[in-house]
């Protein structure tokens, strides 16, 4: 054995050499290599083949042959019983050139080998006969708990909390005899409460994880009937509920099957069957059903199994790619689940499975396995290798036929969708959590809002004084002890000989009983039960629901809503937040005459920023010079003081609206005469069949294209179709290379889509039958993989044993559900089916007569393309290498002979074409940015020189107006000089070394001496009100960063566009990657001089990517960085990864302790929206990663107004309140009674009777401080709106502080002397009760009680600002509670406050010293709030008083003016009586 | 089912969170009429108060040194009385005296065990003026921690409910006194029965009455002074009386314990039921008889106590309470006080308030203070 040792040993030396002398690399270094015999003696031809394969090997070849020592393998067609590994192995070190390399690497851990059609080798079968390999289900799995385990789990894992561990210790601890409280059940009941509310909710959430879970593991795919899975084992004991139904056709397999794996009976099988083995269809199974795809649910999906994927099905699991309906075996994918982006993909099929067309084909024709490493979350990187295998000849072994790698690009993931692809058929490798997009799905970090963590430490400081409060009595009571031990009181209450440290002792632990509630145990479960209804408050705001995409906001984290009202740093992405990611094109610029501006489509959003910003300007700086803030509200004072309107909410707005109102109608008119020209001059040139004609969907409509496009009837130009002259080109010309380029020069694909919405399936359309594929066509099509809409039988009898009658009950009522889904969904993925809007039938547009609908991969190309269909240059098709296009009525096929594709070191894309008659010529269509285009231009003609100007110009005016440009030129090829050209790029593209920069250099000498076409102008659209927002958001004090990948000048101009940077600004640009350092400190000196030297400029900082990596490098540098960009008021970070945008993100959180919020949408917005504080995932164009990876997902970025400035405002405002109350009102109960143990000589006694003292904090004062938390408002959300600037206390974080802590705990000690000694000196000595009945320790007691019940009810209410009837309601309704309480649990003898009820409230003076005590509790707060609050007033107390003010101005007004009055506005046209006042209150 | 739901959420009041509401906001306007109205009502309302409290009058003699007085009449030092009457004429007030004798028989009747006399203290006081019933008549205690933890717990409910005890529970519950060395269960057990304040006393009597020869007797009323839930709440053990003993403080009212006849009864003793309601301070006093028949008149009175309470072995001291009460209680100045200073203080601060608001007046919705904020804020 040892021997077997040190070969290995050797062998792991030489495999480390192989990679490093180039063999490929292999992901596991610890392997052994297993060869998989064939019995090549007896089959040469074989032989040959895998010599053949492994020519590449060769010179390992000796090698392996050394490694075989020791190595295991195995046989298939062998007759070798191959009892002993060892032996073989030596046996073939001896029969060297016998041996054939069909090569099985040992595979570890998740690594793998799945087997297709192929009997597993004997290493990965177990002694039974079953694999050893097993591999995860594709049952995904989110939920926590199962029906039986939730007890247990939940338990545990609340009392894992420490708050919990706390209140149970406790529990215990007063459940010992010794502290003697003598009720088990009150003890229990607080913690038992909290507990049980706990249980409810996680019990809810999980039942909605089971849901979603039930959801995705139900959904239907296809596999294939008939096909046995070698992976799996074959022999699955009946469940209990298919033996007690006998369901023999449900186990196909449980027939006496031949494998696996006796060689033997393979070889006998197989020569008795004109198929392989595997395939072998049982009895069972009727021919028709062979090779056909059924149904099965997509838990049930197996590595190693057939999948079948249709158009617009969502892919079950991670499979590689076989084939696919179309002939090069390319089947394109919609990715935005996984990456976030829209655009299609292409997936590629193995070449040499490019035949497989058909279930039975799976079956019959294809053996082979893949190797493929360990899952892992990279969606860019996959290595594997299928290898292909033939059978002998003979039928008895398996010989190597071809090795093929794999990549990425040959898989489908799960959760890719399928489009534009008819079908394809797949193998699954991995399933369930070993799928890359559920590796991909870490959780969200669990976040803990500011306040929460800063709680916690309050939570200590109580603990802390529990400690004291504690340890002080403890001390005392040993003094009281040893004084009572030398005195005669002894006999009266101890005769215990314990010595006074003792007494002490046990009394620390009675006073740990005594003040337990100075921790709030409520506190938790109430925060979560406040946070909870937040959350829904903010999915149930109006305003931040949209219409469009009918999504409401999505609180995810409902922990985080008083966060959102201390952001303080807002980290934006640009694209599909700030802007739509909706392209439009606006105008463009062909031979020097620029067209699209003649004010047709309305102002853009970023232009109009703009301008309102600039008129806002302009009084503020009348008003205070420099103070843009302060002049704005002074205008929104004046205002109102003159007009109070009505309504608050249209205040500020129904001027401007009107204004506006009139301007649109002009606007409009303007706009339909536009239109109608427009229509007019379209009709005249052509016919439109595949062209818009609504207004509303056409960014571009002149006029002057198609008049220019007019035949002119000049002399020189006889024919619009005439062959191109050496002339110069007119405008016609020019206009129609112009637009012939958009439709031809791009990659988008096309569907068309039906009235409905719905894509026209590709069966229907011509495509697949005349494809390019020459025998293609019917034949192809009748070929294609038959699907039956049964269950696919095999499945539920193969599975695992626990697969019992309650899950067999459950799959059922299941599909019914999906049945029912199906029915409305067609054909698209079920799995991801709420994200997927293809049905939308608003895409539908009911003035073209086809519509086609363009996918490209970037938004602009389909902008342009879809422009170019608008104007009658309709790109209809692409098969293969043939392009067709209909322009202007007449369809031409054009012959793609080259496409240059697009990059970003590039910047062009370039097609070569043949085009048809009347052309018959060879042209290449350049597209590009600007500079790059200017450079490849032919600058020799003279007359170029010219429209070159008026183009940039034109260029030049574009980007001023926030527009995208790109530069169109173009050059025809003689035939001669492009099969030159395509020699050289042939040689190129096969080029060994330096392939990529050949190419390049080729590429680069075909596109030179180009003419300039035009330039167009896409407008990157801006969301709705974004500028309005960004410019409140920074009123309130929110500091907004964009970070964006986008370029340098486009970031510029949407911080243009949005507000973020205006033009009095210095801007500052830190870009490259050497200099930045010595720039950065550059700009920190002058920005500093400036602000030192009192210049009110403001500054905005651009910083690239690139020197972000720089700065990032060390923690200097960072600090300098954002040391710096602190002292601007904008910052744009530019070309920054998803990887920066997070390091930024965290560059400020943490140097800053700040509050950061990051708002995404797409993928790459994940990491930041992770790593902020919060974290909004803006639900629309691009997928679901940000939006699930959010806290908070909205549909447009101007909802972050509503959020932040009023939402998140009043959820601060709540908590912090909330939680302050809470504290107060605990503390506010445990110090009578300390002051209690004064005149207790500390004997640890409990002053309040038991049931006060347990039910305090569950029942007797919770609701109204909850109720504060849940509906309190500061100001209402017209004001909140108005005067932004009230956001300003969260950002300072004023109203949750350690001083305001203190306070209330200082409010609370006050409070509790006052209530204790008012009835100290009222009782004292004395009795209260007129029938001279004597007062007791429990009247006392429960007299203090009542007074801190009534007070601690009172003090949330004071501190409500904002009294709805629910605080009224629950105010009364807790102090009714209480002081019924006292009456009716009185009334039973068995309890100690036994009559209570009478005794208190029978005599005057309880209520008396009630009210007394009650007002002098309050005097101090009240006074001294009054005079902060009008003299001392911060802001959100000015706006208060100004709101206050505003209603009663409206009021007088509507005294004055009945008719108002009596007008529109009913809620005031009730009279003013308390009654009518009070039901509308409660309606 | 089948049709489109949509997500749009409900325009309610409720979830857009437009509820009408009061919104309460602390200005001139309201805080001063508030402040000025409780001092306006409440100062007045505490003099009423005071006066009330004024109008009880009050006896408390503290008789705790009679144990070791002599036979002769000697007179109280000052501290250890106190008279508050109503009515100018104290002139003829005279200290209150005590005499201590030796008696055969309790005040209850009961005998004196064999061989032992019963220390009886007879107090004289005099009452300058009529006092009309109702009257009360208190003991009072200083120094006695019936809020000691050991000692409130020093009990059973159960027991005293009429519930059989085990010896176990008997002394889990009433730990010191559960159990007595011979395995009888205390009855009733625990600190608090058998710490019981059990001096008696007497009726009072008037001597020497103007125009009579004969004393005149004032009939105090044992019966209605524990709170007649109390009297309900508590049973007659049901337990054979062979398990139980009376405690052992109470050896001299049950010197043979407990037989059939002179069984134990919580609810019959109200003295006991009073007892049992443990006071929340050191110094208590405890109702011990009442009075309902006619006003007392001026005079001297004497009231005779069997001294059975050794309240020095507690450290401290014993008095007798002859109280009438007011719809607020006992005398106490406290209620009437502080409802005079309360309203003194919300009057002041009103002023000082008006002052304030004279002086710099502000105006509801005045914006200049958010300028300065903001331009505050931005300054951070």
């Amino acid at each position: 054995m040892s021997s077997v040792a040190a070969s290995i040993k050797a062998r792991w030396a030489l495999k480390r050499k192989d990679t490093l002398t180039g063999v490929p690399a292999r992901r596991d270094e610890n392997y052994e290599e297993i060869i998989m015999t064939t019995r090549t003696r007896t089959s040469g031809r074989n032989n040959n083949n895998s010599n053949n394969n492994n020519n590449n090997n060769e010179n390992t070849e000796h090698q392996r042959q050394q490694q075989t020592d020791g190595a295991s393998s195995y046989t298939t067609g062998s007759t070798s019983s191959s009892s002993s590994i060892l032996r073989q192995s030596s046996d073939k070190k001896r029969t060297k050139t016998a041996t054939s390399g069909v090569q099985l690497r040992r595979i570890y851990g998740a690594a793998r080998r799945v087997f297709v059609n192929l009997p597993l080798p004997k290493y990965e079968l177990d002694k039974h006969g079953n694999p050893k390999r097993h591999y995860v289900t594709n049952k995904v799995r989110t939920s926590k708990y199962t029906l039986w385990s939730f007890l247990p789990k939940n338990l545990f894992e609340q009392f894992r909390r420490a708050a919990n561990m706390y209140f149970l210790g406790m529990a215990i601890l007063q459940l010992i005899p010794y502290f003697g409280v003598d009720s088990p059940a009150l003890t229990l009941l607080p913690i038992c409460a909290v507990v049980a509310i706990t249980a409810i909710k996680d019990g809810f959430e999980d039942y909605q994880r089971h849901k979603v879970d039930a959801r995705y593991n139900g959904s239907i795919s296809h596999t294939l009937i008939g096909y046995k899975n070698p992976n799996y084992p074959f022999h699955v004991p009946l469940t209990f509920w298919q033996r007690l139904r006998g369901k023999k056709q449900m186990t196909p397999s449980q027939q006496p099957y031949q494998q696996p794996p006796s060689s033997t009976s393979l070889s006998s099988s197989s020569q008795q069957q004109p198929s392989p083995p595997i395939a072998t269809p049982t009895e069972s199974l009727p021919d028709d059903k062979r090779g056909v795809f059924g149904r099965s649910l997509s838990m049930d999906v197996r590595v190693g199994d057939f999948i079948l994927l249709r158009n617009g099905e969502s892919c079950p699991a991670d499979a590689v790619l076989l084939s696919s309906s179309d002939a090069s075996g390319v089947c394109f994918v919609e990715t935005k689940d996984l990456d976030g982006e829209t655009n299609l993909k292409p997936r590629h099929g193995i070449p040499d499975l490019h035949h497989i067309q058909s279930g039975a084909e799976c079956l019959d024709d294809v053996h082979f396995y893949i190797e493929a490493g360990t899952p892992t979350p990279d969606l860019y990187m996959f290595e594997g290798t299928l290898v292909l295998l033939d059978k002998d000849q003979d039928g008895n072994g398996w010989s190597e036929r071809k090795k093929v790698p794999i990549g990425i690009d040959n898989l489908v993931l799960r959760g890719h969708v399928v489009r534009n692809t008819h079908w394809a058929i797949a193998i699954v490798l991995y399933t369930g959590t070993e799928s890359k997009i559920i590796q991909n799905s870490s959780e969200t970090p669990s976040k803990r809002s500011r306040i929460e963590k800063q709680m916690n430490e309050e939570v200590i400081i109580a603990f802390v004084v529990l400690f004291i409060l504690c340890l002080i009595c403890a001390i005392l009571a040993g003094f009281m002890k040893a004084a009572d031990d030398a005195d005669a009181g002894t006999s009266l209450y101890s005769r215990e000989t314990n010595s006074p440290a003792f007494w002490g002792f046990t009394n620390f632990w009675s006073s740990l009983i005594t003040f337990q509630n100075i921790i709030p145990i409520s506190l938790y479960v109430s925060i979560e039960f406040v946070k909870t209804f937040q959350a829904y408050f903010i999915w149930s705001d109006l305003d931040m629901y949209d219409e469009a995409s009918d999504t409401a906001c999505v609180p995810k984290s409902w922990n985080l809503s008083d966060d959102l009202g201390q952001v303080e740093y807002l980290f934006s992405d640009k694209t599909g937040t700030l802007t739509r990611n909706i392209m439009e094109f606006r105008e463009c610029s062909i031979g020097g005459k620029r067209y699209g501006n003649n004010g047709f489509s309305p102002e853009s959003e970023g232009a109009r920023g703009a301008r309102i910003r600039k008129e806002k300007n302009q009084p503020a700086a009348t008003v205070e010079e420099g103070d843009q803030h302060a002049g704005l509200l002074t205008t929104a004072a004046t205002d109102d003081n003159i007009v109070p309107v009505e309504k608050i909410d249209t205040i500020i707005n129904e001027e401007e609206e009107e204004e506006e109102a009139d301007e649109n109608r002009s606007f409009q008119q303007r706009r339909t005469a536009i239109f109608d020209d427009y229509k007019r001059a379209l009709y005249s040139l052509f016919t439109p069949c595949y062209s818009s004609l609504d207004p509303n969907r056409l960014p571009f409509a002149d006029p002057r294209v198609f008049w220019d496009l007019q035949p002119k009837a000049s002399p020189t130009q006889t024919s619009t179709t005439s062959e191109m002259t050496a002339a110069a080109p007119t405008t016609q010309d020019r206009i129609q290379e112009f637009f012939m380029l958009l439709s031809l020069c791009h990659t988008v694909v096309v569907d068309k889509i039906d009235k409905e919405g719905k894509v026209i399936m590709e069966v229907d359309n011509e495509e697949i039958a005349g494809g390019d594929d020459e025998e293609g066509g019917l034949e192809q099509q009748s070929q294609q993989p038959q699907v039956t809409d049964e269950n696919n039988p095999l499945y539920p009898g193969e599975a695992k044993k626990s697969r019992g009658f309650r899950k067999k009950l459950k799959k059922n009522l299941r599909r019914r559900k999906k049945d029912k889904l199906r029915r409305k969904s067609s054909t698209r993925g079920e799995e991801f089916e709420s994200i997927i809007n293809v049905e939308r039938p608003d895409i539908v547009d009911t003035t073209v007569e086809t519509q086609l609908v363009y996918k490209a991969e970037s938004p602009d190309e389909a902008a342009l393309v879809s422009a170019a269909r608008d104007l009658g240059f309709s790109f209809l098709s692409r098969q293969g290498k043939r392009l067709t296009v209909d322009l202007l009525g007449t369809e031409y096929e054009f012959q793609l002979l080259n496409t240059l594709d697009f990059n970003s070191t590039r910047k062009r894309m370039s097609v070569i074409l043949q085009r048809p008659y009347p052309w018959n010529d060879i042209v290449l269509y350049c597209k590009g940015a600007d500079n790059v285009i200017l450079e490849r231009l032919d600058h020799t003609d003279p007359s170029n020189k010219e429209v070159l100007q008026q183009t940039q110009n034109d260029i030049d005016a574009f980007s001023n107006d926030g527009l995208r440009t790109l530069m169109l030129a173009w050059k025809s090829l003689t035939p001669e000089k492009y099969e030159l050209w395509e020699a050289e790029y042939e040689a190129a593209s096969t080029a060994a070394e330096n392939r990529a920069e050949k190419i390049d250099a080729v590429q680069d000498s075909m596109e030179q001496n180009l003419t300039l076409l035009g330039a167009t102008g896409i407008e990157d659209k801006l969301q709705e009100g974004v500028p309005q927002c960004i410019e409140d958001l920074r009123r309130a004090g929110i500091k907004v960063w964009v970070l964006t990948g986008d370029k340098l000048e486009t970031a510029i101009n949407i911080g243009y566009a949005s507000n973020l940077l205006d033009g009095n600004m210095n801007l500052w640009t830190l870009r490259g990657h050497d200099q930045v350092e010595r720039d950065m400190d550059d700009t920190m000196a002058q920005v500093s001089a400036a602000l030192a030297k009192g210049d009110t400029t403001e500054n905005a900082l651009i910083i690239e990517g690139a020197a972000l990596t720089r700065l990032f490098e060390t923690d200097d540098l960072k600090n300098r960085l954002l040391e710096l960009s602190l002292l601007c008021k904008s910052v744009l970070c530019c070309r920054v990864s998803p990887l920066q945008k997070a390091l930024v993100v965290e560059m400020v959180k943490e140097g800053k302790g700040a509050v950061t919020l990051a708002v995404g949408d797409g993928a790459n917005d994940v990491s930041m929206i992770q790593a902020a504080n919060i974290g909004v995932g803006i639900a629309g164009q691009e997928g679901v990663q940000a939006s699930m990876a959010s806290d908070y997902a909205i549909a447009q970025f101007r909802f972050l107004h509503k959020l932040l400035l009023v939402q998140g405002h009043w959820n601060y405002h709540r908590i912090s309140e909330m939680i302050l109350n809470f504290f107060y009102k605990n503390v506010l109960w445990v110090f009578p009674s300390l002051w209690y143990q004064i005149y207790s000589r500390f004997s640890g006694n409990i002053f309040y009777d038991y049931s006060f003292l347990q039910l305090y904090n569950v029942i007797f004062t919770v609701a109204p401080v909850v109720i504060l938390g849940c509906t309190d408002e500061t100001i209402t959300a017209p004001y909140l709106r108005k005067y932004p600037q009230v956001y300003e206390v969260g950002t300072d974080h004023r109203l949750y502080t350690r001083l305001r802590y203190w306070l209330y705990f200082g409010d609370a000690v006050w409070q509790s002397l006052v209530l204790f000694y008012a009835f100290y000196f009222a009782y004292d000595g004395s009795d209260p009760n007129p029938d001279g009945r004597p007062n007791s320790m429990l009247q006392f007691s429960s007299a203090v009680a009542l007074a801190a019940v009534l007070v601690a009810n009172l003090m949330p209410g004071f501190n409500t600002y904002y009294w709805t009837w629910f605080q009224f309601f629950f105010v009364i309704a807790e102090l009714l509670i209480t002081f019924l309480w006292v009456l009716i649990y009185g009334l039973f003898q068995s309890v100690n406050i036994y009559g209570m009820g009478y005794m208190l409230y029978g005599g005057w003076s309880f209520w008396l010293i009630l009210l007394l005590s009650t007002i002098v509790s309050f005097l101090p707060r009240y006074v001294i709030v009054f005079a902060k609050q009008w003299w001392y007033a911060d802001v959100m107390h000015t706006v208060r008083h100004v709101e206050k003010f505003d209603k009663k101005q409206r009021k007088k007004n509507r005294k004055k003016d009945p008719v108002l009055k009596d007008g529109h506005h009913h809620s005031s046209s009730s009279s003013n009586s308390p009654f009518s006042k009070w039901f509308q209150a409660f309606r | 089912m089948s049709e489109h739901k949509s997500k749009k959420p409900a325009n309610t009041a409720f979830k857009q969170q437009r509820l009408k509401a009061w919104q309460p906001l602390l200005t001139p306007k309201t805080v001063l009429p508030t402040l000025f109205a409780v001092g306006i009502v409440f100062a007045p309302i505490g003099g009423l108060f005071l006066y009330a409290s004024d109008t009880v009058n009050e006896i408390t003699i503290d008789y705790t040194s009679c144990i070791t007085a002599t036979e002769s009449v000697q007179p109280l030092s000052d501290d250890l009385y106190t008279y508050t009457f109503t009515s100018e004429n104290t002139t003829d007030i005279r200290a209150p005296s005590i005499q201590l004798t030796q008696e055969s028989s309790y005040l209850t009747g009961q005998a004196a065990p064999a061989g032992e006399t019963i220390p009886r203290c007879k107090i004289t006081f005099s009452i300058p003026m009529e006092l009309h019933p109702p009257l009360y008549l208190y003991y009072r205690l200083t120094n006695f921690y019936q809020n000691h933890r050991k000692y409130v717990k020093s009990l059973s409910y159960n027991q005293l409910n009429g519930e059989q005890l085990t010896a176990g529970d008997a002394d889990a519950s009433c730990a010191p006194v559960g159990t007595a060395p011979d395995g009888k269960i205390y009855y009733p057990c625990g600190l608090i029965a058998n710490s019981m304040f059990n001096d008696s006393f007497s009726n009072i009597t008037l001597l020497n009455p103007q125009g009579r020869n004969d004393n005149i007797t004032y009939t105090m009323s044992q019966q209605g002074i524990a709170w007649h839930t109390d009297v309900t709440r508590y049973q007659r053990t049901s337990q054979p009386i062979e398990q139980l003993t009376p405690p052992p403080n109470w050896a001299k009212r049950y010197p043979n314990g407990y037989t059939a006849d002179n069984m134990f009864d919580p609810s019959q003793d109200e003295h006991f039921l009073v007892w049992m309601r443990t006071s929340w301070y050191p110094t208590f006093r405890k109702l011990y008889s009442n009075y309902n028949g006619d006003p007392l008149q001026p005079g001297t009175y004497e009231i005779d106590v069997d001294m059975n309470y050794d309240i020095r072995t507690y450290g401290g001291t014993k008095s007798i309470v002859l109280s009438g009460t007011s719809f607020l209680g006992n005398k106490n100045p406290f209620m009437g006080l502080s409802y005079i200073i309360m309203g003194c203080a919300c009057t002041i601060l009103g002023v000082v308030f008006l002052g304030w608001h004279f002086f710099r007046p502000r105006k509801l919705g005045d914006h200049d203070r958010l300028s300065w904020n903001q331009s505050g804020a931005l300054n951070n």
